[in-house]
């Protein structure tokens, strides 16, 4: 079975403008019978902040220093729909950059995931990529900007954002 | 005051929208009706009190919906085990071919004994609140359940294919 | 064997799909109010626009007001699905590492 997820996330701290073209994966989705397709810019995520409402100091701290959130999800009929060559815009884009491979499992069934960040100093984080790859579904969530990789991980507390697997230079919260 | 729509569906999302795929076996039916009753529940946003208020207001649209939507597909029973719309959750415990086949039985019962059987066994309600939600007499959800109870053990027992 | 807990592990809840919650949002999404411009409206009430002008521009900025404010909740609502998104990859993610992890183990 095909698997092909791709979870995009990038965001560097003045460096780490989002600057992939996600036009660059329109053949990810040509196939596609569905997709999901979010793209926040820095206005659209100030404006957001605003409708957040008391219990959304996570979310507020996260969003903070962000300057995009983009996602795009396709769902296919059947596997075989998507091929991982259409990946490989985004994977050379993250290899070009100064990005960290810190999640890069497969399995047995093919399924796949892999994660990139920016790593920065003080338990941050210059962006978050992430790429999940199934028989019938791509995923690539693309965060760009400056985030607390507590606060991602505060996350998992008030809307079920899970703990992140261990990133480099951070400490794990509790929930 | 009021509640977070958008919390409330993160909470409550796999709860509606596994009700309509147990009970229809139609994923993109189940995903469709479910969507539908969010949207309505959205509409109806400034009557509902509390985040419990909210779960109680969904389980209810989804049950009553969903046997609305069978008697509009006029739904046959299943018929043995065939391709049936794979799970999506990973390392479930027991016999997965006993499930599947539980799964089918029970959609093989008439659309309000269904509709019990889930309400009892995937969402733990009591007989009382199963009445409650669906308008109906204790007395009458008791006597479903004890047939469906009855009806699924023979069926297993037997090994019994429906044709 | 004990029929009814089996029932309760086969009829346990099956997770909605990824993009669900991002759905449902996207369907809470009004469309803004059309405002038609002054020089389309009907000649009769185009005569009387001067008159009308003062009264006009309260309306005016209300509306705007309005739809910034339908902008700015489809906005938090694809944020949320966003998020929702992302956690749902994130804890796959851990779980495939988890498995794998055992596997070797």
């Amino acid at each position: 079975m095909k698997r092909a997820l791709i979870l995009m996330a990038a965001a560097i701290p003045a460096l780490a403008q989002q600057n992939f073209d996600f036009k660059l994966l329109d053949k990810l989705g040509a196939n596609a019978k569905g997709s999901t397709n979010i793209t926040l810019n820095a206005n659209m995520l100030k404006l957001a902040a605003s409708f957040i409402g008391d219990g959304g100091d996570s979310i507020k701290s996260l969003i903070r220093g962000l300057t995009g959130v983009y996602v795009r999800t396709y769902e296919f009929d059947r596997p075989g729909q998507y091929v991982e060559a259409d990946l490989e815009p985004l994977r050379a884009y993250l290899r070009s950059g100064q990005w960290s491979k810190i999640v890069d499992v497969r399995e047995a069934s093919k399924e796949a995931s892999e994660i990139y960040v920016q790593a920065l100093p003080n338990d941050r984080l210059g962006g978050l990529v992430v790429i999940s790859a199934e028989a019938r579904e791509v995923s690539v969530i693309f965060i760009s900007g400056v985030m607390n990789a507590s606060d991602v991980a505060k996350l998992s507390g008030n809307l079920g954002i899970p703990d992140l697997p261990d990133l480099p230079n951070t400490k794990k919260s509790g929930k | 005051m009021g509640i977070d729509f958008t919390r409330t569906v993160l909470e409550n999302q796999s709860l509606v929208f596994s009700l309509a795929l147990r009970f229809l076996r139609d994923r993109a039916g189940a995903e469709e009706l479910a969507q539908d009753v969010f949207l309505q529940l959205y509409r109806k946003l400034d009557e509902i009190e509390t985040p419990v208020h909210a779960t109680w207001w969904l389980r209810r649209a989804i049950s009553h919906r969903c046997i609305d939507e069978a008697r509009k597909r006029k739904l046959r029973p299943r018929i043995g085990l065939d391709a049936v719309p794979e799970p999506a959750v990973e390392n479930r415990s027991g016999d997965p071919l006993l499930n599947e086949r539980l799964r089918v039985l029970v959609e093989g019962l008439p659309a309000n004994a269904r509709m019990v059987v889930l309400l009892r066994y995937q969402e733990d309600l009591d007989p009382t609140e199963i009445a409650e939600l669906l308008d109906m007499p204790i007395s009458t959800v008791k006597s479903h359940l004890h047939r469906s109870l009855t009806a699924l053990r023979e069926k297993l027992e037997k090994k019994e294919v429906c044709r | 064997m004990n029929l009814e807990n089996e029932l309760r592990d086969a009829l346990r809840r099956e997770p909605a799909p990824v993009d669900f919650t991002a759905k449902v949002l996207a369907g809470t999404v009004v469309s803004p109010i059309r405002v038609l411009p002054w020089w389309r409206r009907p000649a009769a009430l185009a005569l009387a626009a001067g008159l009308i002008l003062g009264a006009m521009i309260p309306t005016a900025i209300f509306e705007y007001h309005q739809r910034e404010e339908r902008r700015a909740l489809a906005a938090r609502n694809q944020l949320m699905a966003a998020l929702a998104i992302t956690r749902t990859r994130l804890q796959q993610a851990k779980a495939r590492i988890h498995r794998q992890t055992r596997h070797t183990l």
